[in-house]
């Protein structure tokens, strides 16, 4: 069996190519804001500068969290967002008598390719994190201190008394645990990681005390409902 | 019915709750005779343990008498008098087979809690927050004990409250303490911390045929204590001299052959070494402070054992792997299996080999608990073990 992913390391390239995009660009806009302005075809003055040092904060911000969780889908889509913002004060730039009307243009455009790769790394990043729920959500195991026969049989039981609908949406393999260590029950399907786990818990309670045991007072809810 | 409940960081209440229901076939009711505050319910008090709620019932060292039962519990009857173990353990699972009744795999409801938590989940706890299960505790005039079937142990009359309560968890957390030890003959071996669970450590390694049991705490009413009622050979104050040194000095420059750390999470140290660990968890880059577990192991001889007691909740750091890998040191710890304990306990109790009543300093009535967690937690009044009645 394998378990894990090999492809991991290519998913990331590009959030990290583009986390360092923002370092240097955000570094740029914080410290020569004039600078930047005058190339963007941006009038150098004292509105401008301080709308560039605001988003070359945002920069760097953006790019240390992309760096230290390549992985993470949220920084990425937080990037698509600061480009937006770039593309709206572009336009408002463009107001007016003074900007470089032709230097905004090819900084809009550059804009424009810079998102276009943003949008495809948050939305990369995106499907491998529904990739790895799903394989979370793959199979959970648990021993139960019975003789096999006796497990298979309880699992019927269970599935008809209580949880008449787990028999079509799970399926269930019983494997018997090296020594006398019982009986291996392993359960994949729909639902979540907890919920699985939960339900092969209660079923262990049950075949093995003869019930499932209750809390005395209500208490934090488990996040997903049983079932 | 009045019960102590916890309702914030150093915030206990008595107040009037529900009488607890039998839930499950195997429960008993049990009406509270003699309650104890444990050293760890002051983690509770003080805000390290997650998941609890305002307004849960506090205590997890109870006895009393069985007033209610359920169809499933057979080898009780209404009116025993019964000390119930603070791990709750059903029994049945391969766990509750080998006796590692804290490992139960079936007594905790909130398990998915614990898992989320830590990755894991230990057995059920009384009143010891949600993802220990949720159970209230036994700082109440009444309390419901799941699997009653098989941890509360009846009490002979002629034991009286006193010698028969602390069956519930500090003398067995103690003994299991000294016999992970496995002590030989000319052993020396060292406890850090002398509060109720250290002076249960120090006599039970007595009993077990320690040479000499060397106690360290800042305390001198504890250190006394140590000395004079649990038969420790000598005393380390940890506040004026060097652990480390002293000990050196007391074992020939050998280390103690086995080292227990009674203090867990919230240790203390004088000077840098103890600011460290206050600075890492205020700023919650660690979870616990390992002061004493980092002086037990850097204290202990080559090839000794390193017995931890204490509670220990999340995460340390500045452990020395170094030292346990390069010096060959055993580690041996665990929540304590009580259950496995409670009967021969008892029946060392009965002999007169010892008298767990000793490290009793304040009775108080349940409506004091208030009062009872400020003093205890502030060493006040040479506080080192509170008995509330309801």
């Amino acid at each position: 069996m394998q378990y894990g992913d090999d492809t991991v390391e290519e998913t990331i390239a590009l959030p990290i190519a583009l986390g360092v995009f923002s370092l240097v660009l955000g570094a740029a806009a914080l410290v020569r804001p004039r600078g930047l302005a005058r190339l963007i075809g941006a009038l150098p003055d004292g509105r401008t500068t301080t709308i560039l040092q605001a988003s070359g904060a945002r920069e760097l911000a953006s790019g240390i969290a992309i760096l230290a969780q390549p992985k993470e889908a949220k920084w990425l889509w937080s990037r698509v967002g600061g480009d937006a913002l770039d593309l709206a004060t572009l336009a408002r730039s463009a107001r007016g008598e003074g900007p470089n009307r032709t230097r905004l243009a090819l900084a809009a455009i550059a804009v424009v390719g810079v998102a276009a790769l943003d949008l495809l790394a948050a939305r990369s990043l995106s499907a491998s994190d529904a990739a790895v729920d799903a394989q979370e959500t793959g199979e959970q195991a648990i021993t139960v201190k019975a003789p096999l026969e006796a497990v298979e049989a309880g699992w019927e039981q269970w599935c008809a008394s209580r949880y008449a609908r787990l028999a079509s949406n799970y399926v269930v393999r019983f494997e018997p645990a090296p020594g006398a260590r019982g009986t291996e029950v392993h359960l994949a399907g729909g639902g979540s990681k907890s919920t699985i786990r939960e339900e092969l818990r209660r079923f262990k309670q049950q075949l093995e005390t003869g019930e499932i045991s209750v809390s005395d007072g209500p208490g934090p809810r488990m996040p997903v409902e049983v079932r | 019915m009045r019960a102590a409940t916890w309702h914030g960081t150093k915030s206990v209440h008595v107040e009037e709750v529900p009488e607890p229901k039998i839930l499950n076939s195997r429960d008993a009711i049990v009406r509270i005779t003699s309650t104890a505050i444990c050293g760890s319910d002051l983690h509770l008090y003080n805000g390290f343990i997650p998941t609890m709620k305002r307004g849960d019932i506090l205590g997890h060292e109870f006895m009393g008498e069985v007033v209610e039962l359920g169809s499933g519990v057979a080898n009780l009857q209404v009116g025993d008098r019964v000390v119930v173990p603070f791990p709750i353990a059903c029994g049945n699972c391969a766990q509750c087979e080998r006796e590692n009744y804290s490992l139960c795999e079936n007594s905790n409801p909130n398990a998915w809690m614990a898992e989320k938590m830590w990755g894991y989940s230990p057995c059920g706890i009384f009143g010891y927050s949600h993802m220990l299960g949720g159970y209230a505790g036994g700082q109440a005039e009444y309390a419901r004990v799941p699997f009653a079937d098989v941890g509360p142990v009846k009490v002979p009359e002629e034991l009286s409250d006193d010698q028969a309560l602390f069956l519930s968890d500090i003398f067995p957390t103690g003994y299991m303490a000294a016999e992970a030890c496995n002590i030989e003959p000319g052993d020396v071996v060292a406890v850090w911390g002398c509060g109720p669970v250290g002076q249960f450590a120090i006599a039970s390694a007595y009993l077990l045929g320690a040479e000499r049991v060397i106690a360290i705490d800042r305390f001198p009413y504890r250190l006394r204590m140590a000395r004079n009622r649990a038969g420790a050979t000598d005393t380390v104050n940890y506040a004026e001299v060097d652990v480390r040194e002293a000990l050196d000095a007391l074992t020939g420059g050998r280390g103690p052959d086995s080292c227990i750390d009674a203090v867990g999470l919230e240790g203390h140290a004088p000077g840098l070494a103890g600011a460290y660990d206050k600075v890492k968890t205020t700023l919650m880059l660690e979870t616990d402070r390992p002061i004493a577990l980092r002086q037990a192991i850097l204290a202990c001889r080559s090839g000794g054992t390193i017995s931890v007691a204490g509670v220990y909740g999340g995460f340390i750091d500045n452990f020395p792997m170094g030292a346990i890998v390069n010096r060959a040191l055993t580690i041996r710890s665990g929540q304590t299996h009580v259950q496995r304990y409670m009967r021969p306990l008892m029946q060392r109790v009965r002999q007169g080999q010892i008298d767990p009543s000793f490290v009793i300093t304040h009775r108080l009535r349940l409506d004091d608990a208030p009062g009872a967690y400020d003093m205890f937690n502030n060493k006040d009044d040479d506080c080192l073990k509170v008995v509330l009645t309801p």
